[in-house]
């Protein structure tokens, strides 16, 4: 979507806009069974590798490689999620193990 | 506690123009609006939204439902809602709205925001919502920023992992 500010405007919903007004929108991407998950096991610092936690409810991730993934943080500060492009991923079905460029900045926390 | 992962790749984006929206911080944004119930239907389902909200504008927001009433057919769920320059999903006069599975990353200001306390019965539920930013942009309160605002504690609220935030998490305004 292109404009600036400064283009011209629709009455109520502006620009650079999808506005719907007695309308339907139906926006569907292509159905991902997982969206987020959590850690297995704690990611330390400088580590290029994650291993994430159980499956649940039968489902197997389909995460791919060139995605992008988000990390969150587990220190004082809420701007150290890492984000990260999946470079190779495996063990879909238990406990997958996704490797990354870039070695983690701070740890990532996992347990009790 | 454990850190949360999350996917931010979705094949369908929507999203500001790379060039200028990062410097500017006027982004793409979806709204959804007409007096009634059920008069407009909204149904966003796995869609990857980045480079969205305008900053400094109230109101423009990624994804914003104003003023509809019931809006029983629609959804927001399992999207990838990230840089974002104003909040992430803002629920304005509306009733029974879902926000099911999203994962917010790099949002400014309140990022699943209710908005003016007659909001009923909608269902926030499994959403991640990480990095919120504090805004100057914006309203007053977005300066020490919720990744959940409230104000109506008729909503049902369970299973989000507030991951990191400038200020607060959950902030029920009442």
């Amino acid at each position: 979507m292109w404009s600036t500010k400064y283009g011209p405007q629709i009455p109520l919903f502006g620009n650079k806009v999808i506005g719907v007004n007695f309308g339907t929108l139906e926006m569907h991407g292509i159905n991902r069974p997982i969206t987020w998950t959590d850690l297995k096991s704690t990611a330390a610092l400088g580590a290029t590798s994650i291993t994430l936690n159980d499956m649940k409810d039968g489902k197997s991730l389909d995460w791919k490689v060139g995605e992008e993934i988000v990390i969150a943080p587990t220190t004082y500060s809420g701007r150290d999620a890492e984000q990260r492009t999946i470079k190779s991923i495996t063990a879909i079905d238990s406990n997958p193990v996704i490797t990354f460029d870039g070695p983690l900045l701070t740890k990532h926390y996992a347990g009790v | 506690m454990r850190a949360e992962v999350g996917l931010l790749t979705r094949n369908v984006v929507y999203r500001g123009d790379p060039e200028h929206s990062p410097d500017n911080q006027y982004g793409a944004v979806i709204i959804c609006h007409s007096p009634g119930d059920e008069s407009t239907v909204c149904r966003i389902d796995s869609v990857e939204l980045t480079m969205v909200g305008q900053a400094f504008i109230l109101g423009s927001y990624p994804i914003h439902f104003h003023m509809i009433g019931t809006v029983h057919q629609s959804y927001v769920r399992n999207n990838a809602i990230h840089h974002s320059f104003n909040r992430a999903v803002t629920i304005h006069g509306i009733h029974y709205l879902r926000v099911q599975n999203n994962v917010a990353y790099h949002t400014m200001g309140h990022t699943i925001f209710i908005e003016d306390g007659i909001e009923t019965k909608n269902l926030i539920e499994n959403n991640l919502i990480l990095d919120v930013r504090r805004s100057w942009s914006l309203l007053n309160t977005d300066q020490t920023p919720a990744s959940i605002w409230l104000t109506n504690p008729d909503n049902i609220v369970r299973g989000n992992h507030a991951g990191g935030s400038d200020r607060y998490s959950y902030w029920y305004d009442l």
